[in-house]
């Protein structure tokens, strides 16, 4: 048959208007809209045979429905469902007898089904021919061309579920409370979200397709990339912690971690890098620990107010109950008993006020120039008689021409009474308690050091903080006081957060304590 | 009994079945590609059994379609010409040669299964869709077995040798052949497709039916007809000499997807389209 020289002649020109058409057809492949991919359609429609009208039909997923697609041709013009459907059971098209009153030139319809993996619709074409124009060709080019629409919609179909997921993801990233990017192996930025970007001030745009290195401040890349290299050795996640200059005096803290990703068949992609602020999460377990004060707080505090508060109540009692007192000696002494144990009660009462105040910075300070030797030697006399009780020594060693210092001179008074009493209390009899004062230089700013030793059981160094928390009395004690274990925290309060000073402790077991704060001139 | 000897004898058998006149011109008509509708109908037109056929044919449920079809050209054009050319196929191979008498093996018999072949490989090129011509599928099916139509009608005494053969050892009429005459059906099947001119595709699915993997050139068309035999002889439709059901090439179940629950499938919906294809064989029985 190919011997046939008209044959041959005739399978070229069909050969090369094939070549043709299937270029032509590329350009339904690779329109770059939904509006030109139906153009190309209707472009190449018209190379293949003329028409009259055009309608593309998608078909419903229930199979059972049409909705147009593109069209172009009178509203009345419309097809039978019955024929969309035979014609999509068919893989080709077919030309089908048609007349209708809407147009008289109107021969023929041919149904084109388009059919990828799933049914998607049919080209319906009007024309004026009957079975004469239908060739061989005509055919073969048509079902190609339903074969490009329907492969160029699975495509389309692919493509929108790929971006639907990606976009889901991306809403992943994006909601991720942390800033979070992913580089490849190589360091190259691939993704990032926009807490990260605002973290570190970069432009999701520009730093795409850039190293991390050329894009992250120094310290943070120097830090991703020993992260990296961890991360790599151990096959794992990588963590560490660093401080971030976030923006001018705003430091941050971030926990940064980086781990590997891995493919399903476990290739490496890249990592994924993921920076947390600390902040959050450490004022959490801060206002944790705050909590759990305020607990032990209120117990303790509710604890130590109702000792006296039994006693007066139980006094009272007794002295209300008739033929309980013996003499007015006694019932004089549960006066007693009761007024200072009402003393007592405002003390506490009057320190948890002042402890409150002083830590939420409430506390009026009257400032005025003071002399602290004059201070001091005022001090010593109020706590003389305390001290005679217990047959304690008290001296003075006060340096000379100290400058005067501007302070609150009663809440001075306060420390310098409340460090003398805890000394007295925690001295033995017949100790000795000296009271030191002297100018010191600490980081060239001057200050009047107070000391004031005794020579007490002393306590150890790691119960050194335990002297400064409230309520809190350290427990080897040898002669445990009535304190309120208020008095220490106020006082660190009144030097710190008051004066702007430094309240310390230094001591050793069973030699004494020295008790030192520290007012700047 | 060598190959030569009996190519030599089918060669000098004058009654080799043909195809009729008008059914050649078809398929030459078909190949090209300016062939027109009108040019295929007139051609069908000329021959007025054929025209019947042809038209009692396409009106069946078989191709489904909502409205009556009355004219050939008609059904070309809606049914596209692959379709028709393989309709009129069919009208023609069933009625080709006369059942001898004392055959052991019945044409009928031989016809339905192979009926039963194309409308099963025609199956599952429907659910391939890799883009083979699914009438070609089904044509490709419908003559496998050719060599058989041959070896039934043109060398009886050879025919009855291997039936003996057959039910002597239970065996498949494949091996049976290759037993006696040291080649097989498939091979007379090529001989006279070849004379027929028919295309190559069609060729390598009567050539490779029962070794598809010595396909060479169309390996879906020789893997699906493999399949599509096995699957019809499964069904038990018809005969093709032996009450045996050959093995299922195992490369050739993997390449084209059918598992059992898509053997499944697919059985099940030959019996429906068996059903539609009524007038398919009405025609064989017609016929013979």
């Amino acid at each position: 048959m190919t011997n046939d020289p008209v044959n041959q002649f005739e399978y070229q020109k069909y050969f090369d208007k094939l070549v043709v058409f299937t270029r032509s057809l590329q350009r339904i492949r690779e329109a770059k809209s939904y509006s030109d991919f139906i153009s190309e359609i209707e472009t190449n429609l018209d190379e293949i045979t003329p028409f009259l009208f055009y309608k593309f039909y998608g078909i419903n997923e229930d199979q059972k429905s049409l909705k147009i697609i593109s069209e172009l041709g009178p509203d009345e013009l419309t097809i039978d469902l019955n024929m969309v459907q035979w014609s999509l059971s068919n893989d080709g098209p077919s030309l089908i007898p048609f007349q209708t009153p809407i147009d008289e030139n109107i021969k023929a319809n041919i149904l084109i089904p388009v059919v990828g993996a799933q049914p998607f619709g049919v080209i319906c074409l009007w024309v004026d021919y009957e079975t004469s124009g239908f060739n061989i060709y005509i055919a073969l080019a048509l079902k190609m061309l339903a074969q490009e629409v329907a492969s160029s919609f699975s495509l389309m179909n692919l493509t929108n579920k790929i971006k639907e997921q990606r976009d889901f993801m991306e809403c992943i990233i994006a909601s991720v409370p942390s800033g979070l990017f992913a580089t490849k192996m190589d360091g190259t930025i691939v993704s990032i979200n926009s807490n990260a970007e605002i973290l570190f001030n970069v432009n999701r745009k520009e730093v795409v397709g850039k190293p991390y290195m050329e894009v992250f401040p120094e310290k943070i890349a120097s830090t991703i990339y020993t992260l990296r290299i961890n991360a790599e050795r151990t096959g794992g996640v990588s963590e560490t912690e660093v401080e971030y200059e976030f923006s001018q005096g705003n430091i941050l803290y971030l926990g940064i971690n980086a781990s590997i990703i891995y493919s399903e068949s476990g290739e490496k992609l890249g990592y994924v890098i993921i920076c947390r602020d600390l902040a959050i999460s450490r004022e959490v377990v801060k206002l944790r620990e705050l909590d759990a004060m305020k607990n032990d707080f209120v117990s303790l505090v509710s604890h130590e107010l109702r000792t006296p508060l039994s006693s007066i109540i139980s006094y009272t009692e007794l002295l209300l109950t008739p033929g309980m007192v013996d003499s007015p000696e006694e019932s004089n002494e549960f006066l007693n008993i009761i007024f200072q144990e009402g003393h007592r009660l405002a003390r506490l009462i009057n320190d948890i006020l002042d402890l409150s105040k002083s830590e939420s910075g409430k506390m009026d300070y009257i400032f005025a120039p003071q002399d602290i030797n004059s201070i001091a030697k005022q001090s010593l006399r109020s706590s003389k008689p305390l001290a005679e009780k217990k047959n304690i020594e008290l001296q003075e060693v006060l340096a000379e021409n100290l400058p005067e210092v501007s302070c609150d001179i009663d809440r001075i008074i306060q420390v310098y009474l409340n460090v003398l009493s805890n000394a007295i209390k925690f001295t033995p009899e017949d100790g000795l308690i000296i009271v030191y004062t002297r100018l010191v230089t600490v980081e060239n700013k001057k200050f009047i050091q107070v000391e004031i030793k005794d020579n007490g059981c002393g306590i150890s160094e790691k119960d050194y903080d335990k002297v400064f928390n409230k309520f809190e009395q350290v427990e080897n004690v040898e002669s445990h006081s009535s304190g309120t274990g208020l008095g220490m925290p106020i006082c660190k309060n009144i030097i710190e957060q008051g004066h702007g000073g430094r309240m310390f402790i230094k001591s050793e077991l069973k030699k004494g304590t020295s008790m030192f704060f520290e007012l700047p001139v | 009994m060598d190959s030569f000897d009996v190519r030599n004898r089918i060669e000098a058998i004058e009654e080799l079945p043909t195809l009729p006149v008008v059914v050649t011109q078809i398929l030459q008509a078909t190949k090209s590609m300016a062939t027109n509708a009108n040019d295929v109908g007139d051609l069908i037109s000329s021959d007025q059994s054929l025209t019947v056929k042809v038209l009692k044919l396409v009106n069946s449920p078989f191709y489904g379609f909502p409205q009556k079809i009355k004219t050939i050209t008609h059904a070309i054009v809606i049914l596209g010409f692959s379709k028709v050319k393989n309709i009129v196929l069919a009208a023609s191979v069933f009625g080709m040669v006369k059942q001898p008498k004392n055959s052991t093996i019945s044409l009928t018999d031989l016809w339905e299964h192979a009926l039963t072949t194309g409308i099963v490989c025609r199956q599952i090129a429907k659910h391939r869709n890799s883009g083979v011509d699914i009438e070609e599928m089904f044509v490709a099916g419908l003559l496998h077995d050719l060599g058989k139509v041959i070896i039934i009608c043109n060398l009886p005494d050879i025919c009855t040798a291997i039936s003996e053969n057959v039910r002597k050892k239970d065996c498949l009429f494949y091996e049976a052949e290759n037993e006696i005459l040291n080649f097989s059906h498939d091979k007379v099947g090529v001989w006279l497709a070849e004379k027929w001119n028919l295309n190559p595709a069609l060729i390598e699915g009567i050539k490779c039916h029962h070794d598809p993997l010595a396909a060479r050139g169309d390996k879906e068309i020789a893997f699906t007809v493999h399949a599509g035999n096995v699957i019809a002889r499964a069904l038990d439709i018809g005969s093709g000499g032996d009450n045996k059901i050959p093995i299922l090439n195992a490369k050739v179940a993997e390449e084209l997807g059918l598992n059992v629950p898509a053997i499944d499938k697919i059985m099940g919906e030959v019996l429906i389209e068996i059903e539609k294809a009524k007038d398919f064989f009405d025609l064989i029985h017609s016929q013979n």
